[in-house]
């Protein structure tokens, strides 16, 4: 019987929780602080959450390789701080995410290419596309290709791994929204 | 269906705390919100846009002006315009010319009409502005499924009368055991219809759904609200709600530390140990307000970032702030983490 990762994470909730913060305070000093504008802390504070968050899992899933991947990706303007935030130690996934950034490339050329035919071919045969089962096809592919657009590193996921990626994506998430809100209302408190 | 209702409710009280937490915050948003359309990158899918300027004033009069600005910049870049507009374009009355049809011709129609419902009473007070380019895109929508139209709906049409057939055909001839397990009606009727494989691959096709349909029951367990809907299309609209949801949350959260740390100097090694050094004011705590065991490790835990931010305090100051802040605590709702609290009591033994 399947037990999907994410369920097996979900039992040591507070030790993922640890994990995470500590990645997390890792990371935010490991950023330099001359930063006067609040958007680019903000910034700061939101990849060192993310990259903690991606690198708790330590590459085993594929939506935090991707997110790594696309948070290190040369040319983009936090490239430099995502490169202080992730630091020599963790340089493994950083490398394992290299190669997936190419695989992912072409993978994308790859799907395009295969969706622009299927359009193709769908537009050839013009029968009446009233009857349910189309539309129903069609909402749940909507739906499908949203989701995929919003877990890291979806496009490249079929259903299965997509339903997958995302209960442990939900997971994370959770686990990241409570540990910044309860940073966030003690030190809020800490201040006034 | 009702008993969904509260839970999103309050999911979008939740949301919606968070944004007049954030808007006390900042006097003026404006600048930052703009800003985070850069953060979301689910861009890319989305090519509707939401206007909501002109309705803003209309839609929540009950609320500041400032979260509707708030409101409005943060739908105008970003991905979950379309999301609302999926969720108005199943509640608006006019347009469903196409969501009456897909929903009376659905099997899953009462799925949708549930889904239709908790919509209904999670976004009724939100973007009905947003009306009109739904009833658009809804009007496009019906003439792209006409457009498109597949030689595969005859076949789906016919596989689904005979559908039936074939399960208790092959349950009778297949020895395969993943078989036996396919034989429950209710989730063949909610799945979508789109077994239109030959008999080589139905099978396969079978497995795959299984699989689908488990992973998918393990996301109604995770997603709040997510037990009374059964649809494929509903069950999958909840998670995009809840995942972007969240991510929303992270955005306001690191934006909300942002604003508070001006020197982001968390200095969590500093809260532990200065966890570790005052044994004493935990035990006086613990015996007196067990219940309130949480606050009173967070009050020290305040008292450390304290020492971090502004000057040094010594400890008997310490003890007097911790009494002080005990009234302050007290009635706060949102330090009832208590794996929160095994963070800290975990940190405190490093």
């Amino acid at each position: 019987m399947w037990t999907p990762c994410g369920m097996a994470r979900m039992r040591p909730h507070s030790s993922l929780k640890q994990e995470f913060l500590k990645e997390w305070i890792k990371g935010l000093q490991r950023c330099s602080f001359p930063k006067k504008s609040i958007l680019e802390r903000k910034k700061a504070i939101k990849l060192s959450a993310d990259i903690a968050m991606a690198s708790a899992r330590n590459g085993t899933t594929c939506w935090s390789r991707a997110l790594i991947s696309s948070a290190a990706r040369d040319g983009s303007d936090n490239n430099h701080l995502v490169k202080q935030i992730l630091g020599p130690e963790s340089d493994r996934p950083a490398m394992e995410n290299k190669a997936p950034a190419r695989e992912a490339s072409v993978c994308k050329k790859i799907l395009k290419r295969s969706c622009r035919i299927r359009r193709r071919g769908r537009r050839k045969c013009g029968a009446a596309a009233a009857a349910p089962s189309s539309i129903a096809k069609h909402l749940v592919k909507k739906r499908r290709q949203i989701l995929r657009s919003l877990i890291p590193g979806g496009e490249f996921m079929n259903e299965i791994c997509l339903i997958e990626e995302t209960l442990d994506y939900i997971t994370s998430l959770r686990v990241q929204v409570d540990v910044m809100r309860s940073l966030a209302t003690a030190s809020v408190r800490g201040t006034e | 269906m009702n008993r969904a209702l509260p839970e999103t409710l309050q999911w979008q009280q939740q949301q919606q705390s968070y944004f007049s937490e954030l808007s006390g915050v900042f006097p003026s948003q404006t600048s930052y919100l703009c800003f985070d359309g850069g953060f979301m990158s689910s861009d890319s899918v989305v090519t509707r846009e939401v206007k909501p300027d002109n309705g803003l004033e209309t839609a929540w009069p009950e609320q500041g002006k400032l979260e509707m600005g708030s409101f409005g910049f943060e739908f105008e870049p970003c991905g979950p315009s379309y999301n609302m507009n999926y969720a108005i374009s199943r509640t608006s009355s006019c347009p469903l010319a196409a969501a009456e049809l897909v929903s009376g011709k659905m099997g899953s129609g009462s799925a949708v009409g549930s889904g239709n419902e908790s919509f209904k009473k999670r976004k009724a007070d939100k973007l009905q502005n947003s009306k009109a380019v739904v009833e658009d895109d809804s009007m496009k929508k019906i003439k792209a499924y006409e457009e498109e139209g597949e030689s595969k709906i005859t076949g789906p049409s016919n596989s689904n009368k005979s559908k039936h057939k074939k399960e208790n055909s092959t349950d009778t001839s297949k020895e395969n055991s993943k078989v036996s397990e396919v034989q429950k009606p209710d989730y063949i009727h909610v799945r979508a219809r789109r077994g239109q494989a030959t008999d080589s691959h139905s099978l396969a096709e079978r497995v795959r759904r299984e699989k689908i349909s488990e992973r998918m029951k393990y996301l109604q367990d995770l997603v709040p609200g997510c037990n009374k809907i059964t649809g494929k299309a509903g069950m999958l609209d909840e998670i995009i709600n809840y995942v972007q949801s969240l991510q929303r949350q992270v955005e306001f959260l690191s934006m909300k530390l942002a604003a508070v740390n001006p020197r982001l100097d968390f200095n969590i090694d500093n809260l532990f140990t200065k966890v570790e050094e005052f044994p004493t004011v935990q035990e006086v705590a613990n015996p007196i307000h067990y219940q309130h065991f949480n606050p009173a490790q967070e009050v020290v835990s305040e008292t450390a970032l304290r020492r971090t931010i502004s000057a040094p305090v010594t400890i008997p100051d310490a003890s007097f702030l911790d009494s002080s802040c005990f009234a302050q605590i007290q009635p706060s709702a949102a330090w009832d983490d208590v794996e929160l609290q095994n963070l800290y009591n975990v940190g405190r033994f490093h």
